[in-house]
């Protein structure tokens, strides 16, 4: 019995681990389990190396475009080109600083628009290959951030935090297959629910065969979940079709915020009564 | 045992690195040709608890369904451990080709598992240029990982090249 079972441990051992594995699973479905110790691990050893490597990749895009772009030029315009390198990186920053400052005058003006509080964090690490789809944030509990709070932006809502841990966030994107807001139809007043598809697009549940609903329709949210307040523009209807036997459309919606884009956002910080 | 400790640490390394420069062209699944190379060089229990690991440190850091990455990793680990038993792995377009098939069944095991939560999850195609890249990217990585092996275990203890 017992070289039996030396003999296939590998195997029984596996068999053990894809159930300890599905019972994680099932916790998580559930948010009844948590990964909280490896969680703050994780971000202690990534948070400084992320850091690091997105300066890293600042620097490296400022060499390249600052030096390595121009190192072969002609001697003759080596003076005239090093006028215009400072020029240029004068240029960059200031264009890079008015972005920033433009970004953030939406950001305030938003959170001054907002009758909710809010703070503001800046993005630190993107998670989108395979379906899921997360960001992280540079905030954690320590600023008074938790899980299940929203994350928005001047274009609309982004997501919501799904872990927090005590210096970051994660965000569970719009387009997560796990994520789910209540929404209205802006312009007809329908309710119905998005997800998250696990690519770009957004899909539009329980809306029935006979409910007006077209492509460009604005969807807000609802406010119905207790965690994003209501009337905050979630996307923009690209198309429904729908086959005669079935009872509800198939609506591919295009989120409002481009998520491939964020750099900073505002998190809503009291849950929505 | 310390090399297989190593594993885990280089998988953060790595994720953190894709979360901020590689974020977007389709980066290699670097804990599935750790996994793989495990399962080959090294099958042990100790190899199939660092195999879970990995894919568990993976759901963890990428905001994952916890349990998905260490389940379908599990199941890579097997997989290679018994495909090594029929096919030869020492030659370089088999280890590609294998490991890029690996890439896909674990796409497809994802895949499965989020179906469930969400039966209207995207196409399974998101996973193939992954995939791809994995393949082409595997001989060079396991030589990496067969080289760090070489400098971490002792001479007479010296592991045979993948």
């Amino acid at each position: 019995m017992l070289s039996l079972l030396k003999k296939h441990q590998l195997v029984i051992t596996s068999f053990i681990l894809c159930l300890i594995s599905l019972q994680l699973v099932f916790l998580d479905i559930r948010g009844t389990g948590g990964p909280v110790i490896v969680g703050r691990v994780v971000s202690i050893v990534s948070i400084p190396i992320q850091s690091v490597t997105t300066g890293i990749s600042g620097a490296i895009k400022s060499l390249w475009d600052d030096y390595i772009y121009l190192i072969n030029l002609k001697e003759e315009n080596k003076l005239l080109k090093n006028d215009i390198d400072i020029l240029k990186e004068e240029n960059n920053r200031l264009r890079e600083a008015a972005l920033a400052s433009s970004r953030l005058m939406e950001l305030l003006d938003l959170k001054n628009e907002a009758l909710f509080p809010t703070a503001a964090a800046r993005v630190t690490g993107v998670n989108t290959a395979g379906w899921t789809k997360t960001i992280t944030l540079n905030k954690g509990y320590r600023k008074g951030l938790d899980r299940n709070m929203a994350v928005i932006g001047p274009q609309g809502i982004i997501g919501r935090i799904e872990d927090v841990k005590p210096n970051s966030s994660e965000v569970l994107l719009i387009t997560d297959p796990r994520f789910r807001i209540d929404v209205v139809v802006q312009r007809t007043r329908l309710k119905g629910i998005v997800e998250g598809s696990g690519n770009d697009e957004l899909n539009l549940k329980y809306i029935r065969q006979l409910d007006d609903i077209q492509a460009g329709d604005t969807l807000v949210s609802g406010g119905l979940g207790g965690i994003f307040p209501k009337g905050i523009i979630v996307g923009t209807v690209k198309e429904a079709t729908g086959k005669e036997d079935k009872f509800f459309k198939t609506i591919k919606v295009i989120p409002s915020a481009d998520l491939t884009k964020i750099e900073e956002v505002l998190v809503v910080i009291n849950k929505v009564q | 045992m310390k090399d297989l400790l190593l594993y885990p640490l280089f998988v953060i390394l790595y994720l953190s690195i894709r979360s901020t420069l590689l974020v977007a062209i389709p980066s290699p699944d670097l804990s599935l040709v750790i996994v793989v190379y495990i399962a080959l060089v090294k099958p042990s229990v100790k190899g199939l608890i660092t195999s879970f690991a990995i894919g568990y440190l993976n759901d963890v850091f990428s905001g994952g369904v916890i349990g998905i990455t260490s389940f379908s990793l599990v199941i890579v680990f097997i997989a290679s451990h018994f495909l090594s038993r029929w096919i030869n792995l020492h030659d370089t377009l088999t280890k590609s080709i294998v490991i890029a098939i690996l890439t896909l069944a674990k796409g497809v095991i994802v895949y499965l598992l989020l179906w469930f939560i969400n039966n209207d999850i995207s196409s399974i195609t998101l996973v193939i240029p992954i995939a791809v890249v994995t393949g082409l990217l595997a001989v060079p990585i396991t030589n990496l990982l067969n080289k760090m092996d070489r400098i971490m275990v002792p001479k007479n203890k010296d592991i045979a090249a993948v």
